[in-house]
């Protein structure tokens, strides 16, 4: 009993080699980093509240042609040419089959609420994603480069400043019929040519002045390395906040588009509350307080959604990024 | 150690030159990039015209009925087969016959227009564009010929800066009558509803972010975080259904109601002006008194509230006896849905700001300094603490400018209120292209003018941005 050999497992794990060892270390440090943010993130209830907003959003969207395949008949329930002819009248009140009620056409509100969520959606998050990508680009360019580049980058950017997204997306989408993707490309690229160029460059040109990205040039790093490696991690934090902002103007212009152009070219939430508005008066009936109200709460909700989201990623990568 | 003096900073003007002449040169880029964009719109090319006085040097090449500008020939009274009307340029390729049966129409059209529409009555008189004999419009795009890309450059250059923005294609006059008579409208809806927003905004942030009460703190965020991102239309449609439906206490659209102006012979836009400029007076003369004040030590209330009646009396006084009291009142009332929708989608971004900003100014050392040193509770908060959480509030207030101008179209657009944002929807479901490049530009000119006026305001408010000379710098 007494002499079973002690444990003599070395708490030091064994590398291949030095250089190894570096790397796993720091790819560990970074791995915390990350697992510790997405912590902090996750406790902080502005997140959660815009995160469940959004995962609801997205399982509606989701959940709709499951719905018509399985549950809803598609003659009743569909959401641009359904009719229910059980009902007594059209627009109907909330009942056990409709929810939310039928409107004028005795289309189910419902199934329109689904179904529209995903051109929202699918605005919000392309125009979000270009205006990173467009505003990383110049941003990064101006700050890394400076000169000549800088200067004629930020001419440019004062200029797209004077051409307001919300507005020239309006203009354009009132013109010409567009497609949620073309609408959500146009607004990314103007919003991320602007303002949020500037904010970019800014930003990058703040951390390209720091000491690591002076050492990891003296160690020989290339351009594409530094500012990869070095300068995106660090604006990234700062930019998803804005970005945050731009998916939901996107979202929001991309409603009033629809409500003004009237058009069912797109099935979104501004043209149900344009056509639930222009019919409200008609008759007893079709004073539907619940069925105006889902679109637009809806679209309330998630604007709120991506706010808070912002708000919660300032707040926590903020105070990380004091702390690193 | 260098030591910061206010000697190192570089004196103002140089400052403000320089961003003046940034912003001219912004809004020559900005021009250019327009005239770019206009010439890369899919489907029927606009085309820009010379300006109307540089024909006139010019038809010595062309024949007489050929000129470029159709519309800038004079009137030759032709009883023979169609009226006097404008004609836009047809496209080269249409049949003769599609041609004339287009004419024909658009002067039937316009006849109908001119003599049956109440609007020439009530809006200002406007110079009326010079009108061309149809046949010769028609006839005058078989010799016409597209002049080239550097040549319609130059045109567009020179007519802008003649102040020329086209004719309008719906309301056939220029862009800029059209915009002269549809700006104070929106002036009178946009400049207060932004500006009580603002203030209001600023008000609550404040004494919220001040005494930190729960419930309090809870309901004015949710109020200011849905009624920021509300959506307009919806919101409008609740206010008019409440105010205008069911109680009927307030009209629920347009700009006038026609009964009291039946006797007048002055416009509703002049009426417009008047208030606006009273508005201005009034605001200006309150500012006087609270500011001539500052220095009474007792019963300064009393002044206060004296001055203000005494200025609202005249005011009205002024305005019962100059004999159109009851169409500013008519005004007014219209005025007042919009404008407290306007307020209600406006202020909620500027409280959550605020709140934000100063809450992170609060915790700064400053502040417990002044604290420290027994200052008054309202002196701590307005000058240690409001002023410089003052700095990011206004610098995002523009910003996100556009996006309350658009709020305040949309407002306009579904309450009818003839202003530049019902008009902008007009244009654009009707394709006028000069009008929507006349708003655009100058909505590109009132951000310039704003973001250059928040730069150097910010100079003032917040020493530490003074820019530092380039002696400081390198000593």
């Amino acid at each position: 009993m007494e002499n079973r050999p002690k444990r003599t497992r070395s708490r030091k794990r064994k590398y291949p080699s030095e250089a190894l060892a570096e790397q796993y270390k720091r790819d560990r440090k970074r791995r915390v980093f990350w697992r510790y943010t997405l912590t902090l993130l996750l406790r902080n209830p502005l997140f959660v509240i815009g995160v469940i907003v959004i995962l609801v959003m997205i399982f509606a969207a989701l959940s709709h042609p499951l719905l018509i395949d399985t549950i809803w008949d598609p003659h009743i329930y569909d959401p641009r040419t359904g009719f229910d002819p059980d009902m007594s009248h059209h627009p109907s009140k909330p009942s056990r089959a409709h929810p939310l009620g039928t409107d004028a056409l005795g289309r189910d509100v419902v199934s329109q609420v689904f179904y529209a969520a995903r051109t929202s959606l699918g605005v919000g998050l392309l125009a979000g994603f270009t205006a990173l990508l467009v505003s990383m680009t110049i941003g990064l360019l101006a700050a890394y480069y400076g000169g000549w580049i800088d200067n004629i980058l930020m001419v440019v950017a004062e200029t797209f400043l004077l051409m307001p997204p919300v507005l020239i997306t309006l203009i354009v989408g009132l013109i010409i019929p567009m497609t949620w993707w073309s609408m959500g490309l146009i607004f990314g690229v103007l919003s991320g040519l602007g303002s949020l160029a500037i904010t970019c460059k800014h930003q990058a040109s703040t951390i390209r002045i720091k000491p690591y990205v002076a050492a990891s040039r003296l160690t020989g790093a290339g351009s594409l390395h530094i500012i990869l490696k070095h300068m995106v991690p660090g604006m990234l934090s700062v930019m998803m906040v804005v970005i945050m902002f731009v998916a939901s103007q996107a979202m929001m212009i991309e409603a009033l588009i629809s409500f003004y152009q009237g058009s069912e070219m797109r099935l979104s939430w501004g043209t149900m509350i344009y056509f639930i508005q222009s019919t409200f008066f008609l008759s007893p009936y079709s004073e539907q307080w619940l069925a105006i109200l889902a679109p637009a709460l809806a679209i309330t909700f998630l604007s709120v959604a991506f706010y808070l989201l912002g708000r919660a990623m300032d707040q926590v990568l903020n105070q990380q990024l004091q702390e690193r | 150690m260098y030591v910061f003096l206010e000697r190192d900073c570089e004196p103002m003007i140089f400052y403000i030159l320089q961003r003046i002449v940034r912003a001219i040169f912004t809004l020559f880029i900005f021009v250019t990039l327009l005239f770019f964009i206009i010439q890369a719109v899919p489907g029927e090319t606009i085309i820009i015209n010379p300006p109307r006085n540089l024909v006139e040097k010019q038809p010595a090449e062309l024949p007489a009925e050929s000129t470029p500008t159709a519309k800038a020939t004079p009137t030759q009274p032709n009883p023979g087969s169609s009226e006097n009307c404008y004609v836009e340029p047809l496209p080269k390729w249409m049949p003769e016959e599609d041609k004339e049966a287009y004419v024909r129409d658009e002067c039937a059209g316009q006849i109908l227009e001119g003599s049956t529409s109440g609007e020439q009555t009530l809006e200002e008189s406007v110079p009326v564009e010079p009108q061309v004999n149809a046949q010769q419009a028609a006839s005058a795009e078989s010799v016409w010929s597209k002049p080239s890309a550097f040549q319609q450059y130059q045109y567009w250059m020179q007519s802008l800066l003649r102040g020329d923005l086209g004719v309008s294609t719906i309301r056939r006059r220029p862009v800029v009558s059209v915009l002269i008579e549809l700006a104070p409208r929106t002036l009178l809806l946009f400049l207060p509803g932004a500006l009580i927003g603002f203030f209001l905004g600023l008000r609550i942030g404040r004494s919220i972010s001040w005494k930190r009460s729960g419930i309090g703190e809870f309901g004015s965020t949710v109020s200011g975080v849905v009624l920021s991102t509300a959506f307009p239309p919806f919101l409008a449609f609740v206010m008019a259904y409440y105010f205008a439906y069911r109680l009927s206490w307030l009209p629920r659209e347009n700009i006038i109601d026609p009964d009291f102006w039946l006797s007048v012979s002055v416009t509703p836009n002049r009426i417009i002006s008047w208030l606006l400029a009273t508005m201005l007076i009034v605001v200006l003369s309150i500012t006087g008194i609270w500011y001539a004040t500052q220095r009474v030590r007792k019963r300064r209330w009393l002044f206060r509230i004296a001055g203000v009646v005494l200025i609202l009396a005249i005011t009205f006084g002024l305005w019962i006896t100059s004999g159109y009291g009851q169409q500013a009142g008519d005004i007014l009332k219209h005025w007042l849905l919009p404008l407290i929708t306007f307020i209600l989608l406006s202020f909620g971004g500027t409280m959550l700001l605020m709140r934000a900003s100063m809450s992170e100014v609060l915790q700064e050392p400053h502040i417990f300094t002044a604290k420290a040193k027994g200052l008054p509770d309202n002196q701590v908060r307005d000058r240690h603490a409001a002023r410089l959480a003052l700095i990011p509030v206004i610098s995002r207030f523009v910003l996100e400018l556009p996006l309350l101008i658009i709020g305040g179209f949309a407002v306009e657009r579904i309450f009818f209120w003839n202003g530049l944002g019902q008009f902008l929807f007009e244009a654009a479901n009707k394709n006028d292209f000069p009008l929507i490049l006349g708003i655009v530009t100058v909505v590109a000119i009132v951000i310039l003018a704003s973001h250059l006026f928040v730069d150097i305001l910010i100079q003032f408010l917040d020493p530490r941005q003074r820019r530092v000379s380039q002696a400081a710098k390198t000593g």
